[in-house]
């Protein structure tokens, strides 16, 4: 501190940022986005490997085919990691900070092959465990969104 | 298929004792201040920890303003005028608003800040600056 330079009063300045965007969605998202509003859930499924992508994608990452072969995939699969969360991260889909505790897995349905990154509606790390069976909470008032699927529930 | 999102940031940061003894001075007094450098005298506004020249810690505060003159401005369309206002018994400028009162300006002209009439302790306490004489 300088001479004669005490503040009576430290002040915090409050700078809120809003952010927005907006991206095309390209073709197999808005068909698997589309399905979902009927709660449909569909892959991608590879014509050289087999593998089913879900999401899908418009090439296949190990044989760099483009990707045509809709399959069902069931709202039903098998939890292949997961964490809690204690830190309030912004929630893309509200646009404020989502309240802790909430849990995070990474999904595969049956069907596919790849892992789906969505919500858990179970926070207790006791009641989670690596292959436990999960399945699709969905939204009342489908929309043909990402979050028309709220989170994933332990199946009974 | 567009798909759209917003998040609303909730940033604040701690201003430090030089910046908040001038919020507070904005907000109580509407008295702006500026910090004499200790080390070349000069008079800084807004005020920081220490010279940006000299590297010598601020010293006294110092009232400057409200008056002030015109150094420079740009127009940024839908956003207004921005500008560089050198306040009466400071020496640099800094960037302001330049409020819809200036229809014409011009490098040199006189101008002074208007105070917002709700005020917090930080740098929008001053609304902007108008034509001296406008009123206001």
């Amino acid at each position: 501190m300088t001479a004669g330079a005490v503040a009576s009063e430290l002040l915090e300045v409050a700078c809120p940022m809003d952010l927005g965007w907006r991206y095309a969605s390209g073709a197999a998202m808005e068909r698997f986005l589309a399905g979902l509003r009927e709660r449909r859930i569909e892959a991608l499924r590879c014509g050289g490997c087999g593998r089913r992508y879900l999401p899908p994608r418009p090439l296949c990452g190990e044989c760099r085919l483009p990707l045509d072969d809709w399959v069902p995939v069931a709202a039903e699969g098998t939890l292949e990691a997961w964490s809690i969360y204690h830190l309030p991260i912004l929630d893309g889909r509200t646009g404020e900070p989502r309240p802790t505790p909430y849990g995070i897995g990474l999904v595969r349905l049956d069907g596919a092959d790849t892992t789906l990154n969505h919500l858990l509606a179970e926070t207790d790390p006791g009641r989670l465990r690596i292959g436990l069976r999960v399945r699709a909470v969905w939204r009342e008032e489908l929309r043909g969104a990402l979050d028309d699927i709220l989170h994933f529930e332990v199946a009974p | 298929m567009i798909v759209a999102g917003r998040v609303q940031i909730p940033f604040r940061y701690a201003a430090g004792a030089a910046a908040s003894r001038f919020g507070v001075g904005l907000r109580d007094e509407r008295r702006i201040l500026g910090a004499r450098c200790g080390g070349c005298g000069r008079v800084l506004c807004p005020p920081g920890p220490f010279c940006g020249r000299c590297g010598a810690a601020a010293g006294d505060p110092v009232a400057v303003g409200p008056g002030a003159t015109l150094v420079a401005w740009t127009e940024l369309p839908g956003r207004g005028t921005f500008a560089l206002v050198r306040l009466d018994g400071a020496d640099g400028a800094l960037v302001h608003r330049l409020l819809e009162a200036v229809p014409e300006p011009r490098a040199g002209m006189r101008l002074r800040a208007r105070f917002a009439s709700e005020r917090h302790g930080d740098i929008r306490d001053i609304e902007g600056f108008a034509a001296e004489g406008a009123g206001g």
